[in-house]
């Protein structure tokens, strides 16, 4: 019951309250009513009855006495003619024989003995089943009982009715005031839960990430202080939310400027060292040194060679060069380049609409990273055999693909899924949020993946230069 | 032959030195340590031969090959560098440099280059020509491809299909676009790559490029 009602709405609950409470209102007023009705009837019949009775019988005593039965009988049709619930009167002699009778011939089976009057009492009053009905029998002793006794009948039918009659009205009005009642708790209902349906569409629409438009709700006057509330609570999640953004956006940059500077450092202060290094060693080589000196030189050689090309890779991994000096274009496509041969992948890598064209910095750190991360889970997880990149731009908007020919997943599954595989997709998110960007992902199992970036890149002078780092 | 020398680190300048010292015939003329400097001294010494480095301070060797290209073409660029990637090359190719050596081969090979654009010849280290022939071999590839390829023949519905997938649009952009189901989308997309016996995206972009699907959009 509980939980029924639990899952029943605030309007519902209402309804079903008010409505509650007008049946048991109704209802409880309406047997009531008719209890205190029918009583008071009674009691009423009870008198009449009795007054008919005393009445009677202060004029039979003389006909019995003088034996007038003719006069008995006219008196009692009198008395059943002025009184139309009187079912019928028996006047009895002392030993039970019948003196004055409305039946046509003998009395009904029963009655004679249904009731009587005990010694000593002034009457006596019975309720008798009949097939006529419900009847009220009073037996009255003629001069305290010397003379006989009357019997007098009364029927309750018209009493009944007029309990039933009003019993009907009752719950008639019960009924009406029930149609009422669910009418008016309905729209009272509706106008007081619909602030509260409003804060929920609210809450929807910034769990959505839209803005709300509730300034109707402040004039209600409790609803209007959950609403400030939830503005305030709205409000605080958007500051925490674009500190969050601002933060990473700051922590992105710096771990870019880092790595450059590191890249840099390892290409032109290590490197070049290291090619001195390579340069005296051929002097070495080709001077007139011993045989044993050049045969040590072109050793060290060898080594300074690995070492140089160790410490390039290292350097372009961290951040090519190429990306800053020649751009985007450039740096993918040799990304790309090597990236096939390690991982045994076929690739194919393709600009459209990008010749000479350079996107801001932060747009083209963005994309590389995305593509970065893009085709380091393809290699992990795809099971592909080739890869294609795609980089275009498209109406104001640079666009990245990076789609394969791999196992593919369900994306609906990785949304609720794995937290790795939704961690990876929600950095790739960031970035591309972090320079105004969308990630979408389109995948089925066992018809590949792509993943599709849509930057806006417009003109530049971009305000969005969250991610700059030249 | 006067050479000039622009590197901005003093201990691969003065391995330079000892390399083309040893050449009787070469006469290094000047160094410079930025690209600027670069500019200036060529303007000034008038070189035969410029040894020019790519990450210098200031304006770097690309930008620096551009200038002295439009004041003294005359002068013969040798760029000298530890970048082995194709797409500097290109760059230095186009902007029309003679030679182009990597520094970790700086000996033997630095000397064939300046004596080759002595002659007027061109000296590009081996081990990057594989890359210009690779380059040749596609763009000849790409001149080649549309006369085979062009005669297939493409419904409507397909060829616009085939040009928003080449524009990058996600399945469910072309979906929405097209007003059909993202399957019906794969489902042509798989026939006309089929028709056109293409694989993979970026080939289907090459032909959207070749048959100028993709124009007025680049902006």
């Amino acid at each position: 019951m509980h939980r029924f009602l639990g899952s029943l709405s605030l309007r519902s609950k209402m309804v079903v309250a008010i409505a509650a409470l007008i049946l048991v209102l109704g209802l409880g007023g309406t047997i009531h009513a008719r209890l205190t009705l029918s009583g008071i009837s009674n009691d009423e019949l009870d008198q009449r009855a009795l007054a008919l009775a005393r009445d009677l019988e202060g004029r039979s005593g003389e006909f019995l006495l003088t034996n007038d039965i003719f006069g008995l009988h006219r008196r009692i049709g009198e008395l059943v003619a002025a009184n139309s619930d009187v079912r019928y009167v028996v006047v009895l002699d002392p030993r039970g024989s019948v003196r004055a009778s409305t039946f046509a011939s003998t009395l009904p089976e029963g009655l004679r003995q249904a009731n009587s009057v005990a010694t000593g009492s002034p009457y006596s009053l019975a309720t008798l089943r009949t097939d006529e009905g419900t009847v009220r029998d009073v037996a009255y002793p003629i001069d305290s009982g010397r003379a006989g006794v009357i019997r007098i009948g009364l029927t309750k039918a018209p009493v009944q009715s007029q309990v039933d009659q009003l019993t009907f009205n009752l719950v008639g009005l019960t009924g009406a005031a029930l149609l009422a009642g669910l009418v008016v708790s309905y729209f009272l209902a509706t106008v007081l839960t619909r602030p509260l349906s409003r804060l929920a569409e609210a809450a929807r629409a910034v769990g959505r990430g839209e803005s709300p438009v509730q300034d109707e709700l402040y004039g209600h006057p409790e609803i209007g202080q959950v609403a400030l509330a939830f503005d305030a609570m709205t409000r605080q999640l958007r500051e925490k939310e674009a500190e969050r953004s601002q933060l990473l956006a700051r922590v992105l940059t710096a771990q870019e400027e880092e790595r450059k500077r590191i890249s840099r450092e390892l290409h032109d202060e290590a490197g070049q060292a290291l090619t001195s290094l390579l340069m005296g060693l051929t002097r070495i080589e080709q001077s007139g040194a011993g045989a044993e000196t050049k045969i040590q030189a072109a050793e060290l050689r060898a080594v300074t060679t690995e070492a140089l090309d160790l410490m390039r890779g290292m350097a372009r991994d961290l951040r090519p060069s190429t990306l800053d000096d020649l751009g985007l274009v450039a740096a993918l496509g040799r990304y790309v380049a090597d990236y096939g041969p390690r991982h045994h992948l076929e690739t194919d890598f393709q600009a459209a609409s990008m010749d000479g064209v350079r996107l801001r910095p932060g747009v083209e750190i963005v994309l590389y990273r995305i593509a970065q991360e893009a085709l380091t889970n393809v290699s992990r997880h795809a099971g592909a055999h080739s890869v294609n990149v795609l980089l275009e731009r498209r109406d104001g908007h640079a666009i990245l693909v990076v789609e394969d020919d791999g196992g593919g997943f369900d994306t609906k599954r990785v949304e609720a899924g794995s937290p790795g595989a939704k961690l990876g997709l929600l950095g790739m998110e960031e970035r591309a949020a972090l320079v105004g960007g969308t990630l979408t992902v389109e995948s089925r199992p066992g018809a590949g993946t792509a993943v599709f970036v849509e930057v806006p890149v417009g003109m530049t002078g971009d305000e969005r230069n969250a991610n700059s780092d030249s | 032959m006067r050479i000039l020398i622009a590197d901005d680190h003093t201990v691969v300048r003065s391995g330079l030195k000892a390399i083309l010292q040893a050449q009787p015939d070469f006469e290094l003329v000047g160094e410079a340590a930025t690209g600027e400097e670069a500019v200036a001294k060529t303007r000034e010494l008038q070189p035969e031969v410029l040894l020019l480095d790519i990450g210098m301070p200031g304006i770097n060797g690309l930008d620096a090959a551009r200038i002295i290209r439009d004041e003294a073409p005359q002068v013969r660029i040798v760029v000298l560098t530890m970048y082995d990637d194709e797409a500097y090359l290109h760059q230095f190719l186009q902007i029309g440099v003679a030679g182009y050596v990597l520094k970790q081969a700086a000996d033997a090979e630095l000397v064939a280059a300046i004596r080759a654009v002595q002659r007027g010849e061109s000296f590009i280290y081996p081990s990057l020509t594989r890359h210009l022939l690779n380059l040749y071999l596609e763009q000849a590839r790409q001149r080649d491809q549309p006369a085979h390829e062009g005669s297939a023949e493409l419904s409507p519905r397909e060829t616009e299909v085939l040009r928003l997938v080449a524009l990058g649009y996600t399945g469910q952009q072309i979906a929405d676009q097209l007003g059909i189901s993202q399957s019906t989308v794969e489902t042509h997309r798989a026939h006309l790559m089929e028709k056109l016996r293409l694989r993979g995206r970026a080939q289907l972009v090459r032909y959207a490029l070749s048959k100028g699907l993709l124009e007025d959009h680049g902006q």
